[in-house]
């Protein structure tokens, strides 16, 4: 495999734009990985993350217009591109074909 | 609702990269509004300050894991261009041996003077303030002499410009234990310690009442006398010590980091007295200059030229107040490290220069084979150039190739410095601060900075010249362009001109140190044996006397001694005693200072000093106890100019009269090459001394007799030690130290000059050849005459000889005027060492073009012609 594993972080932030659909930015990202993982999340990591990935090309990104309660501050919205996409169903597979055929008591939630 | 803290978000502004800061702020500002309407607005304000932080926390850290990345892409290229580095110099293995011959002789022969250099002119001194250290002297009629003790104390209570100043002078002294021996000792005055920042290790230091005359004998011991007697016992303080048959209180103990006099002039002292216990009368002369030299801690912000202005109007007062003593009398200043190097300086910075020529020689010749071999892929670099590799890596692939070439040079030139300077160490043992002398870390930065130098010039310097080439003449072009001849034959000009100095140099040096190594400075040295004897204070001059004759009676009837006597102060030794001479009824103004011994009559028979005219001492005093001299020709020469000297009478040293008897040849004291003065002897019956340095000529090996001399001492005093057992062979050559240093290694550099200069040229006439070997076939196929074109390769590379020869005459003449202090007994334009040096290597390089031009010339031209 050429391309890079994802990283823990990196998945969450992936996974929550394609739960999130449509217009996603920043905000409702942190707002969804803190609700489902149940840990705060920091801005400045969010924002470093999807800026690597959008280097890496796994998503891409679009300018909305101004809104006044954002101080009049453009969001960044962005969306899963096909490379994204693929990425995320490399690393599930990664991390299945390790789980499969374990013990069912360990993969049981505690 | 109120927005968000307004400090933190123009922060972030800064911090921000531009592509995210917009959305950012825009998603920081709704979040805050969500927090605030979540925890309040103190909570959410909190988390807003928090924000700058982190996100500068987080680019940073992004920012550098980029860094990395980038950095492995391009540790990739680099990989890249060594691999074609060493791939493209396996092919020319010739090419690559002599440049890395070549970079090693030139940087590991300029490693090894910078590291003289360094040792001796960079290193500081082993004191605290060593750069506020200075040296003072007096001088009369611009002669340095000692300085004198009531001078010393009004400089110490007048002069500003000090911190503190304090005086010193070396003594021998015996410590009397249960084997008695002889140890070197310093009389210094009691701010000593503070002027050069070192309290002793234990124990305290002298105070003002020990430069008290009278002061209790008090003792500062050295760290290795201290170890060696007591094995560095600290219950030491308070014990005593015998010292010249007396007992002296150890008030201290030096810590073994303390080097003095070493670290300062020439010298060492095991142990440290008081100038009050050690008080002599000359100290309350003011006409006396009985062997002091001063040292003194400037005061913070004073320059050494302040000071000296200031001691020397101090001098012109001393003038005035005491025209007696002090009408001719003036004070010389010199910061520290002048002082304890001395004549060396000139000298490192002359190898210096020699070796930075050297390495110049190298780089031409490198440059030459640089260029020769750049041309000679022309078409490969053209090629990928056209297959659309950027200049830039073109440029980075010549580099990289350049830089293993400098480093395998630089590897190979830090060897040769290890080499060099191993090889030089019995040339420096003699020398000061170039004892152990071995490249150290500052070397290795030396030479790693001349590789880097060498690599960027000859890596960039052939792509500078290609690329001032038009593409298409290079790609369809086989001959060879007018241009790049002519830069190889200027480059190969240029090594034979400095060749020809460095070689010029190095004859100038070697013939000089050849003169100054024959001149014997008026003795005869060889198959001489010296030592030296201090009997104990309760000897008086009648038991001195006879100590002596009984001892010169049994030295002499040892088969093997031709002839003994004995001096009070040893030629060559580097020390010497003056006094105020004159004729007699002459006015004491105008008495010269003389050197001054005592001497035993078999003195000058032992040390080969012939006498001109008249006698010799005899055994016993004259009738009437009239006293007599021996004087040299030159004292004889000033004083009676065209007279008979015999008869003269002198005044001065004490004597109001004395009468001359006899007359011998000058002696050098100092050394061939230094400044000397007139001399004087009288017998050791009339002034009797209990200090004496015996010269005992041998039949054979002088050192043989050691064993025989010091029993014959010891038979008459069980307490007395011999010391300071040379040879007058071992003290002659130690004056010649320094120019048999420079003339090994300028000899050195000289044949490693004329090498480089003739494969360099070797190289390129060959390469010529080799590239007109068509044209050359061509001609011979149509019936010219292979001596043709032997002349038609000779011609020009005759042209650059010529040249180049003649430059290097003149600059030969230039270095060798440049050089004239360093050099004893030869011209800087002496013919017959230029027209040598120029014509050697102006032969040997027409011999190195003339062989690869005939094996040209002899190749059947059917062959060359179906090579293409």
């Amino acid at each position: 495999m050429t391309r890079e594993a994802l990283g823990e972080f990196e998945q969450l932030v992936l996974l929550a734009i394609v739960r999130l659909g449509e217009n996603v930015y920043g905000v409702p990202i942190s707002e969804e990985i803190e609700r489902r993982t149940g840990r705060g999340v920091s801005p400045a990591a969010v924002y470093v993350t999807l800026r690597r990935l959008e280097q890496k090309g796994l998503l891409s990104s679009t300018m909305s217009d101004p809104t006044p309660e954002r101080g009049g501050k453009a969001r960044r919205c962005v969306k899963l591109t096909p490379a994204g996409l693929d990425s995320l169903r490399a690393s599930r597979q990664v991390l299945d074909s390790m789980w499969k055929g374990l013990d069912p008591e360990l993969r049981g939630n505690r | 609702m109120s927005g968000p803290p307004r400090l933190p978000r123009w922060l972030l502004h800064l911090i921000l990269p531009v592509d995210v800061r917009e959305a950012a702020i825009g998603d920081l500002e709704e979040m805050f509004q969500r927090r605030v309407a979540r925890d309040g607005g103190a909570r959410a304000r909190l988390w807003y300050w928090r924000q700058p932080a982190a996100f500068l926390v987080r680019f940073v850290m992004a920012r550098m894991t980029e860094r990395i990345v980038d950095l492995q892409i391009t540790a990739r290229q680099l990989n890249l261009h060594v691999r074609q580095g060493i791939r493209s110099l396996r092919h020319t293995p010739g090419f690559t041996l002599v440049t890395i011959v070549t970079l090693a002789a030139g940087i590991g022969s300029a490693t090894t003077a910078f590291t003289a250099f360094d040792a001796t002119l960079l290193e500081p001194l082993p004191y605290e303030a060593a750069e506020r250290l200075v040296v003072m002297a007096e001088t009369r009629r611009d002669r340095e002499i000692s300085v004198a003790y009531p001078d010393f104390q009004d400089w110490k209570q007048t002069a500003q410009s000090f911190d503190a100043m304090a005086s010193f002078r070396g003594i021998g002294v015996t410590l009397t234990g249960d084997v008695p021996e002889t140890a070197a000792a310093q009389v210094v005055s009691a701010d000593l310690f503070r002027v050069l920042g070192t309290p002793p290790l234990i124990g305290r230091a002298f105070d003002a009442e020990d430069d008290q005359r009278g002061a209790p004998d008090r003792v500062i011991l050295g760290h290795d006398l201290w170890q060696r007697l007591y094995g560095a016992d600290p219950d030491v303080i308070g014990r005593s010590i015998g010292i010249d048959g007396s007992g002296s209180e150890i008030i201290g103990v030096m810590p073994k980091s303390f080097v003095f006099p070493g670290g300062l002039v020439y010298g060492r002292a095991d142990l440290y007295l008081s100038v009050g216990a050690r008080w002599i009368e000359d100290l309350t002369d003011r006409d006396s200059h009985p062997g002091l030299a001063v040292v003194g801690l400037l005061r913070d912000g004073v320059t050494v030229d302040q000071a000296r202005e200031e001691m020397r109007s101090i001098a012109a007062a001393l003038r005035e107040r005491h025209p007696a003593s002090n009408a001719e009398i003036g004070v010389v200043m010199r910061d520290a490290i002048s002082e304890l190097v001395g004549d060396l300086r000139g000298r490192l910075e002359t190898l210096t220069m020699a070796a930075s020529l050297l390495l110049l020689i190298g780089c031409a010749n490198v440059a030459g084979l640089s260029i020769t071999r750049a041309l000679s892929r022309r078409r490969e670099l053209m090629i990928r150039a056209a297959l659309g590799e950027p200049r830039a890596a073109l440029a980075a692939s010549l580099l990289v190739e350049h830089l293993m070439l400098a480093a395998a040079g630089a590897v190979g030139g830090v060897l040769l410095a290890f080499v060099l300077t191993r090889a030089l160490q019995p040339l420096t043992t003699d020398l000061p601060r170039l004892d152990g002398l071995a490249p150290d870390s500052s070397a290795l930065v030396f030479a790693l900075c001349v590789m880097v130098a060498t690599a960027l010039t000859l890596g960039l310097l052939p792509l500078v010249w290609i690329g001032r080439q038009p593409p298409a003449s290079q790609l369809g072009q086989r001959g060879q362009s007018a241009q790049g001849l002519r830069t190889r034959h200027a480059l190969v000009g240029l090594q034979l001109a400095l060749a020809v100095v460095l070689v010029a140099s190095a004859l100038m040096f070697t013939t000089s140190f050849r003169r100054l190594a024959a001149d014997m400075g008026g003795i005869d040295p060889h198959d001489t044996l010296t030592f030296e004897t201090r009997l104990s204070d309760e000897y008086s001059e009648a038991q001195s006397i006879a100590f002596y004759r009984s001892l010169y009676e049994r030295l002499a009837a040892h088969p093997g001694v031709m002839a003994v006597g004995g001096i009070s102060t040893l030629p060559f030794s580097g020390a010497g005693a003056q006094s105020g001479i004159g004729p007699f009824g002459s006015d004491p103004a105008s008495h010269i200072s003389v050197d001054v011994a005592v001497v035993t009559p078999g003195y000058f028979e032992a040390m080969g000093v012939a006498f001109v005219r008249g006698r010799n001492f005899g055994p016993h005093q004259p009738p009437g106890g009239q006293a007599v001299a021996v004087v040299d020709e030159r004292l004889a020469k000033r004083f009676w100019p065209g007279e008979d000297p015999l008869g003269k009478r002198l005044q001065g040293w004490g004597f109001p009269e004395l009468h001359v008897i006899g007359v011998v040849r000058h002696v050098k004291n100092y050394g061939a090459s230094a400044i000397s003065r007139e001399e004087l002897y009288i017998s050791h019956l009339q002034r009797p001394t209990t200090r004496l340095y015996t010269v005992v000529r041998s039949a054979g090996d002088p050192a043989a007799l050691v064993p025989f001399a010091r029993h014959a001492v010891s038979e008459r005093d069980g307490r007395q030690p011999i010391s300071r057992v040379r040879t007058m062979h071992d003290l002659v050559g130690r004056t010649t130290a320094g120019p048999r240093l420079v003339a090994s290694i300028s000899t050195a550099f000289g044949i490693v000059a004329a090498v480089l200069a003739i494969i360099g040229l070797n190289g390129l006439v060959a390469y010529t050849v080799e590239l007109r070997r068509r044209e050359a076939a061509i001609r011979l196929a149509l019936g010219a005459d292979s001596r043709r074109i032997v002349q038609l390769v000779m011609r020009r590379v005759l042209g650059a000889l010529v040249a180049g020869s003649a430059a290097g005459t003149a600059g030969a003449i230039a270095a060798g005027r440049w050089l004239r202090s360093e050099l004893f007994g030869v011209s800087a334009t002496d013919p017959v060492l230029l027209g040598t040096a120029c014509l050697t290597l102006t032969a040997a390089a027409l011999i190195a073009a003339w062989l690869p031009a005939r094996r040209a010339a002899r190749v059947p031209a059917a062959l060359v012609l179906q090579q293409d």
